[in-house]
This record gives structure tokens, sequence and C-alpha cells, in this order.
């Protein structure tokens, strides 16, 4: 179970063609913001799933609180862009807070105590790499320091990385294999890769299955078995 | 001279229909190695496309063993060739032709 959690259908139409290439490549699953309603959506006879994706970013962190409040009970993955250090370390020490975003765009870095919050309550680091498909030259490797520069410092805290493809087009996506290279060029060890790509994504897919159920209350309390009335 | 360990690595190339020559994507890969890892690299790397059918976009490369993880990763980095948006896909590595052909 692979599940790319970084993807940016452009409209409901062109749905079916990012299903089909995922498939190919070897994923059951992707993460897009542009979905149905519900957080989880199963395709070709319940082997694939596309689960609902929040993106949140914001300087202020009382407008990214409330749209935390608003989109947690409707997405799969919640995912806060890596912004101002006060919002920054807010997601990451935020339970509801799935991924806190790397923006190759904005100067910002991931700090020491930002990664180490989210290594205490369970924030994953996320990485795409569509930005590297795009670039070249300096611009390339001034992306690829900044990654590996976050990354380090992840790794580093405690803090989970995943790596996720940011496709806007169905030809942006790589298979699990590939993207296993990858995070080895951004500074990964070999197993860590495996983990950032197989592993990690699946275990916060399944952490939130889990609080869609209706026995779930809260992190740590679960209706087990429910007594009858007699 | 001490022999170079080499790899064959076999590989699918996705395309957006349009057909990409073994040249096109020979250079492309050598550009995306040189432009990541350097001139050295590159030169040591012995990078060569086995095969290539444009119409399946099926291939194989070979290249030196301690270049291989550059290569493949040079490869995967190719975002487009020429006006065409590629997704280069590695599948099996071999040290024998013989190997990567089963």
């Amino acid at each position: 179970m692979v599940i790319d959690l970084g993807v940016y259908v452009p409209d409901s139409s062109s749905l079916e063609v990012f299903i089909e290439m995922a498939q190919e490549l070897g994923f059951t699953g992707l993460a897009t913001p542009h979905t149905e309603s519900e957080p989880e959506h199963l395709f070709a006879n319940s082997r694939f799933s596309v689960l609902k994706r929040a993106d949140l970013t914001g300087n202020n962190i009382k407008s990214v609180r409330k749209r935390v409040d608003d989109v947690r009970k409707h997405s799969m993955i919640v995912s806060v862009g890596l912004a101002s250090v006060e919002t920054a370390n807010w997601a990451a020490d935020d339970k509801r807070v799935d991924l806190l975003t790397l923006n190759h765009l904005r100067d910002y870095r991931l700090r020491d105590t930002t990664a180490r919050l989210g290594a205490a309550s369970n924030t994953a680091l996320e990485i795409k790499f569509e930005p590297l498909l795009n670039l070249a030259g300096l611009n390339r490797s001034k992306v690829i320091k900044m990654y590996r520069e976050s990354i380090s410092t992840a790794i580093s805290s405690g803090m989970q990385v995943i790596l996720s493809s940011g496709a806007k087009h169905p030809l942006h996506m790589r298979s699990p294999r590939a993207m296993q290279y990858l995070c080895e060029l951004l500074g990964m060890e070999p197993k860590y890769a495996e983990h950032a790509v197989n592993q990690a994504p699946m275990d916060i897919v399944e952490k939130n299955r889990r609080r869609f159920r209706s026995d779930y209350i809260r992190d740590g309390l679960e209706i087990i078995q429910r007594g009858t009335e007699e | 001279m001490k022999r170079t360990r080499r790899r064959y690595l076999s590989f699918y190339l996705h395309s957006d229909g349009s057909s990409i020559d073994t040249k096109q994507l020979g250079t492309a890969i050598w550009k995306n190695l040189l432009s990541i890892y350097g001139e050295v690299c590159a030169a040591d790397s012995k990078l060569y496309l086995v095969q290539y059918d444009e119409k399946t976009g099926d291939g194989i490369l070979q290249c030196t063993l301690s270049s291989l993880d550059m290569v493949i990763t040079s490869a995967i980095l190719i975002g487009s060739i020429g006006k065409n948006l590629v997704s280069f896909e590695p599948k099996r590595i071999s040290g024998t032709i013989k190997g990567i052909k089963k």
C-alpha cells in the first residue's frame, strides 16, 4: 500500500487520468484537494483510494487555526505551509495537522524548535519533488540545498519526513522506487527513504481513518464494545 | 588497468504520446547527470543507452556500478524532453544484459 499524499488534480474531469497513472506506477492511493466532499473515495473495485486533502497557508495563527477547525472533519490530510515561525510552531504542535509543507518559493526553513514540536506531536515534514522537475541549474541547486537543510534538521530532531510528488500533471508523478532515489538525493539514508515513501504516508492515513470511525472519541480513547440496554 | 564493474538498468519512459528518439533521451539523461553531479561524474559514468523502443517506451541503459544511483536519479529528474512531458520509471538492475532480458 503506497500513497502519494500530494497530487494537485486541476479539475474533477482529469482525476481518472491521474488515477490511471498512479496505478500504473504502483500506488494504491493519492491525496488531492480537488475531490468530492467525503474524506475518502474508493475507485477501481475498491482497490484505489482518493483522499481529500486540505492545504492551509497564512502568517496569522488565528486564521490558520480557524481554518483547521473547519477542514479537519472533512479532510483525510491537513497540511499547513511552512510560513512564519509562530504559525509553523503552532501547526507542528497541533495534533490535528498532519503535514508541515515546505514551499520552495518562500525562503522559510525548518527550525530546530519547530522540528522538535513536530516530532512530539507526530506532524511530518512534507517535501514535494515537482519543482525539481521543472527547474535546472542554479535554481534547482538552490531548491535542493533548501530541501536538504530542512530534511537534515527534521531527521536530527526526530521529525518524520515524507516525500510527495506535488504533481499538477500525471507525468509529474514518479514510481515509489523512483521517489526513493530522490529521497537519497535529498540526504536520506536508503532505509529512511523507503520508510518516507512507503510507510510514513500510510501511517498518517491509517491514523486518520481511525479518527473518522464512529467509535473514535479522541487520541487514545475509542469505544471498543458497546453495551446493550437491558 | 582494473576492469570497471558495469550495471544494466531496464526502464520505461512514460510520455504524452509523442515519440522521443534514442538520441534525445540519451542527451537528456547526460545533460541532467552533468548538471546535478558534474563533469567528472558524467565522464566516469560511461553512460550508454543500449536500446530504446520509441513506440513502447521500454529501454535498457548501461553505466558503471559506482555511478548507477546518480544516473538513475538524473534520469528520474527529467521533467520534459523538448516540449514533451516525460516520466522515467526504473525497472530492473542486472550485471549482465542477459540477466536483464530474462
